[in-house]
């Protein structure tokens, strides 16, 4: 027995068996309605929600260091506001304002 | 009379939340769906399940669909898909037993192995017998032989189907000849040789 040729026979016969198209009756709106009751997946859902959120959110983190970066700074450089701010604890000490502010309570 | 309106549309109104549309491509590609399903399934519930679960598993994943490549070919890879994990899960259920021949396939055995050039190829019997084969192979073995050797796919059309490389289509459908052949060589009883 040629089982090379046994194989060719077989598979030709095999592509002689088309199978039907035959589709049951309304089979569309089984799937539809398999697909409305179908329990959906909330962590795909979340997944795919933070997919599209991210995009955007990229896109105003690099307008806000645009903004950032291109804005002058509205403090003076000249170190006047640290000894503002220094002065200001000194005399908040001095008078004893966390007590005043504890009594406050 | 309109025309019927493009795969795309129909998808693009899916995904902007009429999911009723779907149903217009159910019902446009569940023929081919159902003669694919067949291929891998006798049975016809198992054959309902395999094109349930490829429409179901196409509805969730829709979003991944790139209109570059048609519609319809994403499906299939779907439906291909599905079909090999069918096979992978009915795995166990193959069949072992060599002596599950009918007298219609002995029979023609008997002929092909008398006289090759005498027999019918296209007869009901050798479509029976090749379909107990096919039925005996690995779920990759199955795939390939259908895809390559009776639907006559190429390998660049298969490795698009299945996901699988050029070689590793070309390396599975030499297997699966060689298996098939093994198969064969089971079935038929030593005597003819």
């Amino acid at each position: 027995m040629n089982y090379d040729q046994l194989q060719k026979s077989l598979l030709q016969a095999a592509r002689q068996d088309v199978p039907s198209e035959q589709v049951p009756l309304a089979f569309e709106r089984r799937i539809m309605a398999r697909l409305a009751t179908a329990p959906k997946d909330v962590l795909t859902e979340w997944t795919a929600a933070f997919w599209r959120l991210a995009l955007p959110s990229m896109a105003g983190a690099a307008i806000a260091c645009v903004i950032n970066f291109s804005t002058p700074s509205t403090l003076p450089d000249d170190g006047s506001v640290t000894e503002f701010a220094a002065a200001d604890l000194d005399s908040f000490v001095a008078t004893g304002g966390v007590e005043a502010s504890a009594e406050s309570w | 009379m309109n025309p019927e309106p493009a795969d795309a549309e129909i998808v693009a109104a899916v995904r902007g939340g009429d999911t009723a549309r779907f149903e217009e491509l159910i019902r446009r590609y569940q023929p081919r769906l159902f003669a694919t399903a067949r291929r891998y399934a006798r049975r016809e519930d198992e054959v309902q399940d395999i094109v349930q679960e490829t429409f179901l598993k196409a509805f969730s994943k829709l979003d991944t669909w790139r209109a570059d490549a048609p519609f319809e070919h994403w499906l299939m890879r779907t439906a291909v898909h599905t079909c090999y994990d069918f096979l992978r899960r009915h795995q166990r259920n193959r069949e072992h037993n060599s002596t599950d021949l009918s007298n219609e396939e002995s029979d023609w055995l008997n002929q092909y192995a008398a006289s090759p050039e005498n027999t019918e190829n296209d007869a009901e019997a050798a479509r029976s017998l090749v379909r107990k084969v096919l039925e005996k192979m690995s779920p990759s073995g199955r795939l390939i032989i259908t895809l390559l050797e009776i639907e006559d796919r190429s390998v660049r059309e298969i490795s698009e189907l299945t996901g699988w490389s050029g070689p590793l289509v070309k390396v599975r459908a030499f297997r699966a000849r060689a298996e098939m052949k093994k198969i064969l060589q089971r079935m038929h009883p030593e005597k003819y040789v």
